[in-house]
């Protein structure tokens, strides 16, 4: 009787936590807070509650839901789920989704915001430089480090895969964060770098824009960017796939299953085998600590450009164009235009930046992906 | 296939100088590719296919066909309905005066 006690009782995962496994302890409660942030305060939860819970079920010991398979038994469930981050593929679907839901027609109307999109992403490259000279991280891992101020979740997802696995989940987990804390983040930079007048700017509104051009639009992009960085193929493919399946208008069913059930299905398995890799022993290391601290740089760095990029574009229009936007073009659809529409109404209700916001916001989408396209060129 | 041009593992702070050029290679990149962007998007607006016409000139037939046209509220789906009431929202918002709605154009 005192064996089959004792067996029932080193085959639970309580004996794990006492049998040294107190770091995943840590790590189920760093979980809970992280499900406390995603369910109470809303912080990005269609991505957070999948990444929390697949946290939680990798640090139960004994779940061996991680488990490699051998010749002999097979491997735990989440491990299967896990090859399609490995293998780069839910990355380049979640953006076939976003393609089929993003509306690039503010950033056709007024190309310029472009950029502002590319002015956003020197906070990747300023983070590049301050990674490099910590000797924790190598090449390979400051660059992975670096694209968190992309603030695009597949983005980084994609780079980091590729070029620092071992750090997915502390990456994914610092730009997913960084992502939700966009409303907290921005706006003090945005009063630091505006004075009360920038801010009131009223901009014209956006000229219409034909369906020929939205059609065009994918294609061009496609060609152009695909044939200087090659390998950004996948994210900047698939999203202007989606977009063309979008904009054509001629595969209705295409664009619905994209936009919603495919970004959902992937959405779910991504977060899930993201943070499934954010097992104590992994995370919890200096080098986490040293990301989120580089991860609050990166994207305050490219709210800070991209706003530069806004007064510059504010001074040479001769004050049409209000530099807030320059703060969307830090990605984080549609979050970060959002944050801009707030701010301008707090110092005229009547001004509506969302839409000027949207031009580059989208173009950061496709900043961020060329430029972890020029990294992965240099280090892939 | 791609080649890395740097052994990104052995990278680090001695070749602090290569990571410099490297930073401004790519944002040389990324600055190029959307100034290219840029020029091409600009240009789009000009293109004519076909039987289409440029926006503007769809607007000026869009209103003289809609003027002749008349829909009522009931025969108006929502998304017509929720532009009417948005629209409306903003004008009283912006003016600070009664708003009323005369007349609905669709522009496709």
């Amino acid at each position: 009787m005192g064996d089959v006690i004792r067996s029932f009782w080193e085959s639970t995962g309580l004996y794990g936590f006492f049998e040294g496994n107190w770091k995943n302890l840590i790590m189920i409660i760093i979980s809970l807070v992280l499900l406390f942030l995603a369910i109470k305060k809303k912080f990005e939860p269609y991505l957070l509650v999948p990444i929390a819970f697949g946290m939680l079920l990798v640090n139960l010991p004994f779940s061996n839901i991680m488990l490699e398979p051998t010749e002999t038994e097979a491997g735990g469930l989440v491990y299967y789920l896990y090859q399609g981050v490995k293998l780069g593929i839910y990355p380049a679907l979640i953006f076939l989704g976003i393609g089929a839901t993003t509306d690039f027609g503010p950033l056709i109307a007024n190309p310029k915001s472009i950029l502002l999109g590319g002015a956003a992403q020197l906070g990747i490259f300023l983070t590049f430089l301050v990674a490099i000279l910590l000797p924790q991280f190598n090449g390979l891992e400051a660059a992975s480090i670096a694209i968190i101020g992309g603030a695009d979740g597949p983005t980084a997802i994609f780079l980091t895969n590729k070029l620092a696995p071992h750090l997915l989940g502390a990456i994914s987990v610092a730009a997913y964060s960084y992502m939700a804390l966009v409303p907290v983040i921005q706006p003090p930079i945005m009063r630091l770098m505006t004075t009360p007048k920038e801010r009131a700017i009223k901009m014209e509104q956006l000229r219409e824009v034909s369906k020929l051009e939205k059609i065009l639009f994918p294609i061009v992009v496609t060609l152009v960017v695909l044939l200087l960085v090659p390998s950004c193929a996948p994210l900047i493919g698939c999203l202007m796939l989606g977009n063309l399946f979008k904009e054509s208008g001629v595969v209705p069913k295409l664009t619905e299953t994209a936009s919603n059930a495919l970004l959902y299905i992937v959405t779910i398995l991504l977060g899930v085998s993201v943070g499934a890799t954010a097992t104590g022993d992994k995370f919890l290391a200096v080098e986490t600590l040293l990301i989120i601290g580089l991860g609050v740089i990166a994207f305050s760095f490219a709210t800070f450009s991209g706003l530069v990029g806004g007064k510059i574009m504010c001074w040479a229009t001769k004050g049409k164009v209000n530099p807030l936007i320059g703060a969307a073009g830090v990605s984080a659809v549609p979050m970060a235009a959002r944050v801009v529409q707030k701010e301008g109404q707090k110092y005229d209700k009547t001004n509506h930046l969302l839409m000027h916001a949207m031009g580059p916001n989208v173009a950061g989408v496709i900043g961020s992906a060329i430029a972890a396209g020029a990294l992965l060129t240099f280090f892939g | 296939m791609i080649l890395a041009l740097y052994d990104g593992t052995q990278f680090g702070a001695d070749n602090f100088g290569e990571a410099l050029i490297i930073t401004l290679v790519a944002m040389f990149l990324v600055f190029g590719i959307l100034l290219i962007l840029y020029g091409l998007i600009s240009v789009l607006k000009n293109i004519k296919f076909g039987n289409q016409t440029i926006l503007e000139n769809n607007q000026v037939t869009d209103t003289q066909q809609v003027t002749n046209q008349t829909v009522n509220l009931d025969e108006m789906d929502e998304d017509m309905k929720v532009a009417a009431i948005v629209a409306t929202m903003d004008f009283k918002a912006e003016t600070n005066e009664d708003a009323k709605l005369v007349s609905i154009k669709k522009i496709d």
